[in-house]
């Protein structure tokens, strides 16, 4: 929101953005070479869905690292015991890559997200980049135990999907180029969504036990084993909000935690 | 590395409806401004500005987007297509369009254009939908009159007036 002469609040529209500085690198190499020399801030584009929403809050990039070049941003793989989908695979183009069926119920779970029109160019990379609570891969990937490869052109670091959420804000940029889903355990993933934005929990089941996230459109995902006798009774007192409380959502998570047993039978 | 621009200025070449456009931009142009006041085309229409409500929707090469949510600079080499490109040259109507005049499927009208774009895109690519799918495609999005059936309707006879065609062909 901007404030005007008139003391009144008005939204912000990508159509007032002054002019950024645009590159479109090829390699990690062209990638480090922009973010030496690109005025701040930096901002990374893709499939340009989450970004407009970030303008509209006020973001104003003095330079846009356009990733339609960058390599092995797209596609899914096997590999090293591991699913790794790369950060640009959008919904769509994920759930047609056979590769997903490593991952029971995972297709039918990213099936869900989105609508027609954007699930053809939304990213997995802005999704999780975005941090925002009312995105779900970040539920979907955290329950699954999933690492995110991020670099800044010299080097890549992994962290774990669900720490990107304690990332700062103001923290140099870095590009998240891949995510790796391990498969150990031969996991099996069961999303129930039909209480959103109120709740939404994922469970999986590997051979080694169960593990849930639970989420709501305005709490990001708590993720724990799902082992007790009594789950979800230590639910974090953030996910007591004015549209749910949180007795309601432990309540609503065991009995879907039920169900999500039953159908991962 | 392609280094576009630093100055905040880009040249752009694609193609608008068939017809080929050179245009010096901002790099900051928003697609739905660049169509609507640089080249005057205002059949796309701009509402929730967020990309959310599908009213700015045209094709990229074949794919629908929301114009309201992308920049002129990914047009590059592009064929855009808007409503105004969707008829054929002679003034033939889409079968989608003659659908949705014949059924009524519009009220105001201000959602068409986009409905119209993203429908057709995706007649394209599944030309033979079942009622499950139509549904799911005209939820992505807004008609604001709420005159959802009408349209699921309008998408189901065009879809068997391409069929007829394709078998006569």
């Amino acid at each position: 929101m901007e404030r005007t002469e008139h003391d009144t609040l008005v939204a912000t529209t990508q159509s007032g953005l002054p002019p950024f500085a645009l590159y479109r690198p090829d390699s990690r190499e062209s990638l480090q070479t922009a973010l030496a020399e690109a005025p701040e801030p930096v901002a990374f584009y893709a499939g340009g869905t989450d970004i407009f929403a970030a303008f509209r809050e006020g973001l104003r990039p003095g330079s846009l690292i356009w990733l339609a070049s960058y390599p092995d941003l797209d596609g899914i793989v096997i590999a090293d015991g591991s699913l790794r989908l790369g950060a640009g695979v959008t919904h769509d183009a994920a759930c047609s890559d056979p590769a997903l069926d490593a991952v029971p119920g995972l297709r039918a779970a990213w099936e869900k997200i989105a609508t027609a029109r954007i699930r053809r160019h939304a990213t997995l990379g802005g999704n999780l980049m975005a941090r925002r609570e009312r995105y779900e891969l970040s539920i979907l990937l955290g329950a699954l135990g999933a690492m995110a490869l991020l670099t800044d052109g010299t080097g890549s670091t992994r962290t774990a999907v669900n720490d990107l959420w304690d990332r700062p804000s103001d923290a140099p940029p870095v590009l998240l180029e891949r995510v790796e889903i391990p498969l150990t355990g031969t996991p099996r993933i069961d999303y129930a969504r039909d209480l959103r934005p109120l709740m939404t929990q994922a469970l999986v089941r590997r051979d080694d036990g169960d593990t849930v996230a639970v989420a709501t459109q305005w709490v990001r995902p708590w993720i724990t084993p799902a082992t007790s006798t009594t789950p979800l009774a230590d639910l974090p007192a953030a996910f007591d909000t004015p549209e749910a409380s949180r007795d309601w959502i432990s309540a609503a998570g065991r009995a879907l935690l039920s169900r999500q047993r039953d159908r991962l039978a | 590395m392609t280094k576009i621009s630093t100055d905040g200025r880009i040249v752009l070449t694609c193609n608008v409806n068939g017809a080929p456009v050179e245009a010096e931009l901002p790099t900051a142009r928003v697609l739905a401004d660049f169509l609507r006041d640089d080249l005057g085309l205002q059949g796309t229409k701009v509402s929730c500005g967020r990309g959310v409500c599908g009213a700015c929707t045209v094709t990229l090469d074949g794919v629908p987007r929301a114009a309201c949510q992308a920049f002129a600079f990914e047009a590059e080499g592009a064929d855009v297509r808007t409503i105004e490109g969707l008829a054929d040259a002679d003034g033939t109507l889409h079968a989608l369009q003659t659908a949705f005049q014949a059924r009524s499927a519009f009220q105001c009208g201000f959602c068409t254009s986009g409905m119209l774009m993203l429908l057709s895109a995706k007649l394209a690519e599944t030309p033979r939908p079942d009622r499950a799918q139509v549904v799911h495609w005209v939820s992505a999005n807004i008609c604001r009159c709420t005159g959802y059936a009408l349209i699921v309707e309008a998408v189901e006879e065009a879809a068997r007036t391409l069929a007829a065609q394709e078998a006569a062909e």
